[in-house]
């Protein structure tokens, strides 16, 4: 069954990719700074969608191919990132199944900002949220940037009957923020569609999202080897993020065995959302992702065999890594953290979480975890002795994993051809580990 | 198997390439093969187009393609670099060969009929070619999970679906998760090229040939046309002769930046009475650049290709003389 209030996983994946077409010359294949011309994105969005770097016919992400053609492109909205403001995002409007309906886009990050502004921006701060918690100051600056120019469709906003957010990246990012905010004026009837976002919220404010827009109308989808859906590690989590949400629709990835860059692109997330035979609904997207195990070990030893030819310390401490997971995720019940909440963690997250509340004497008292952990140091080069053995050995493991995640992720938002490199912000790990993306 | 080559070394590919290069004049000729040849012979390739497969590692191997261009041995004539792409292309021929037609069917099989009215939202739909003696109907089935069956059609009631023909595409396919069927070509003899998605549980896209035993041949993986956009396109196809098609399809796609891709090879298959399974005529690698035209006059095909991996795109003009193989 059809459910028209809802967006389509094609209709929502086509927005969050031609959203780009904001972001001035995206649609020449040349991104930079600035906003693109009204008339031209909205050619993309709900024209012909034929750029100068697509080839003729309905070759695009152009809603016109979908139920929504008949959708009016409202404004396109700025935004400011790294000091820089470009165009961000767009809102369309629509009516479908008797009811006025809003889409609100956002963009991911790309080209058009200097690594040097960039990378201030990776040692950003945590900040509270429209008192729902904390979330990353980067995604809740770039959100403010944003507000004033959305201001101007307040109106259509408000009244809409469902808003729809959509977003990829650190458009998924946004969005969520968005969908927050409107879904606290408004009180319900926003929507949130994302692709390959990363965590927002520290600590509760997942959870108060989610209470918020409600967990039924949050539809996150990843892939589960995109490196940019793993940061930023605990104490953030995702919306949806436990492996029971229905709507946690985690996919295996288009590269299917290596943690990289293609499995953040938007054009891959297109590929796993489409069928040409058929539409895909949502109920279907669930059932491929109930095919992807959830398991916190299967990432961490993707990562670790990824650092390098696995040595044989290497291929001794991804057998045994199981057992130092297992221990932690024991302690971590142990410390009333339920095991679904658990199951939602990547390894990195395990490790933060362990560290944050006292695994070190847990360790002590344990000596199967600690065998483990010693043939970790021995990997890990690792010469610390004493009560301090634990914990260098697991910040040791977990630097060797951010060192796999770092560079695919700075890869994955950062290039376009021959562009420079630019950075996400992303504070990075947690101020308990220490470990900062930089 | 690895395809056999018109050029057995690099040197002589690379020579043989020049050679191919705009037509000289009959005064110029020793002197622009001697050029060519001492060129070739520093550089292993003055640029990559010509076939080779040789894996001679060399100091100069950074100059070698790693895509190289290849024509079938049977063709019987090489991939020509020409000045221009001809314009004002005839339209191509009307098939001899009854086409497929996409149908829906009101139920599940074998109960459902088909209908020509297709609105995506019966339970199931097929591609239907009026093959004989048996009509065969290729069809996905929606419910309760995407798969791909292969029927015939009941020789007295056309609108029902009689014997189903077992599937047997590849040695894994009852780990898929859903599978069906994107793209279906008719071919003559009454086959299907189709190009099928299955879910393992990642999306792979593979192209396969059907006929009434099921699978005839397996041509492997394949990739969207990226540079074409979305939504993905997976077959192209030109009609040479009433019954003599061209089909093209991709493989080995190549990451350039954030949603940029491009495809290693464009592959280039004959389907004709004489080649009824198929026959690879060309492998197109990007260092000649990706299919974007083509066209077919006088036993000639035209090609105009464009290698977008660079700054600015490279475009380039080919020539192949398939009138051996037709």
């Amino acid at each position: 069954m059809i459910d028209l209030n809802t967006l389509s996983p094609r209709e929502a994946a086509y927005i969050a990719h031609n959203s780009y077409f904001t972001l001035k010359d995206w649609v020449k294949g040349e991104p930079s700074a600035g906003m693109e011309k009204t008339s031209t994105v909205k050619r993309m969005v709900v024209g012909n969608g034929i750029g100068s770097g697509v080839k003729g016919g309905d070759t695009n992400t152009s809603l016109r191919s979908t139920d929504l053609k008949g959708a009016s492109l409202n404004t396109v909205f700025r935004g400011e990132t790294a000091g820089l403001s470009t165009g961000f995002g767009y809102v369309l409007s629509f009516r479908r199944n008797g009811l006025n309906q809003v889409i609100i886009a956002s963009r991911g990050t790309r080209v058009e900002h200097s690594l040097a502004d960039g990378l201030a921006d990776l040692h950003a701060a945590i900040t509270s949220f429209g008192g729902y918690g904390q979330v990353h100051a980067g995604f809740a600056n770039a959100f403010a940037s944003i507000v004033p120019n959305l201001a101007r469709q307040e109106t259509r906003i408000r009244d809409a009957d469902i808003v729809h957010c959509v977003g990829h990246s650190l458009g998924g990012a946004i969005s969520t923020l968005v969908a927050a905010h409107y879904a606290g004026a408004r009180g319900a009837g926003v929507k949130l569609y994302t692709f390959g976002s990363p965590r927002v919220g520290a600590h509760v404010t997942p959870q108060a999202f989610e209470s918020l827009i409600g967990k039924d109308n949050i539809y996150r989808v990843s892939h589960d080897l995109d490196p940019v859906a793993m940061v930023g590690p605990y104490p953030y989590s995702h919306v949806n993020g436990l492996a029971s949400d229905a709507n946690n629709m985690m996919l295996r990835s288009p590269t299917a065995k290596l943690i990289g860059v293609a499995n953040h692109d938007m054009r891959r997330y297109v590929e796993s959302m489409s069928d040409a035979a058929r539409d895909l609904s949502w109920q279907d997207v669930r059932g491929f992702s109930a095919e992807v195990v959830h398991d916190n070990a299967v990432l961490a030893r993707w990562l670790l065999r990824s650092v390098d030819n696995p040595s044989v310390f290497t291929t001794r401490l991804v057998e045994g890594l199981s057992v130092i997971l297992k221990a932690f995720a024991h302690f971590l019940q142990m410390q009333s953290v339920t095991s679904a909440i658990i199951s939602g963690m990547t390894a990195i997250d395990l490790f933060a979480a362990a560290l944050s509340r006292g695994i070190d004497r847990y360790a002590a008292a344990n000596p199967q975890l600690l065998a483990g952990l010693q043939v970790a140091a021995v990997w890990a080069r690792v010469a610390v002795v004493g009560m301090k053995f634990t914990i260098a050995v697991i910040k040791a493991i977990m630097t060797r994993m951010m060192d796999v995640i770092k560079p695919l992720m700075m890869e994955a938002i950062a290039k376009v051809g021959a562009g420079n490199p630019l950075p996400l912000m992303i504070a990075g790990a947690t101020a308990i580990t220490g470990h900062v993306i930089a | 198997m690895p395809r056999p080559v018109l050029t057995p070394t690099p040197i002589a590919a690379s020579t043989f390439r020049c050679l191919t290069r705009p037509r000289p004049r009959a005064g110029e000729h020793w002197l622009r093969v001697a050029t060519c040849a001492l060129a070739a012979t520093l550089l292993l390739g003055c640029e990559p187009a010509q076939s080779t497969s040789s894996s001679t590692d060399t100091m100069f191997g950074l100059f070698k393609s790693k895509s190289p261009s290849s024509v079938d041995p049977s063709v019987g004539a090489p991939l020509v670099r020409e000045p221009a792409f001809p314009a004002g292309a005839a339209t191509p021929p009307a098939a001899a060969y009854p086409q497929v037609d996409r149908m829906s069917l009101d139920a599940l099989p074998p109960a459902g009929v088909l209908s020509s009215a297709v609105d995506g939202k019966s339970p199931a739909e097929a591609w239907v070619a009026p093959s004989k003696p048996d009509a065969l109907a290729l069809v996905n089935v929606f419910e309760p999970k995407r798969r791909c069956e292969l029927w015939l059609v009941d020789r007295k009631d056309g609108k029902r679906l009689a014997t189903p023909v077992p599937l047997q595409l590849d040695a894994n396919q009852q780990k898929w998760s859903a599978c069906s069927a994107q793209e279906v070509l008719s071919l003559p003899g009454g086959k299907l090229l189709v190009a099928m998605r299955y879910r393992v549980p990642n999306p792979v896209d593979a192209l396969f040939l059907l006929d009434a035993t099921g699978v005839a041949r397996k041509f492997g993986l394949i990739q969207p046309d990226w540079p074409a956009g979305l939504p993905s396109r997976f077959l192209d196809n030109l009609q040479l002769t009433p019954d003599a098609v061209l089909a093209v399809y991709r493989t080995d796609s190549v990451r350039l930046g954030a949603e940029r891709y491009v495809n290693r090879f464009d592959h280039l298959v004959l389907f004709s009475p004489r080649h009824p399974t198929g026959l690879e005529v060309a492998q197109i690698g990007i260092d000649d650049g990706n299919v974007r035209d083509w066209h077919f006059a006088r036993g000639k095909l035209w090609l105009h290709t464009s290698d977008d991996r660079g700054d600015a795109p490279r475009t380039f003009d080919w020539s192949l003389d398939l009138s051996h193989v037709l």
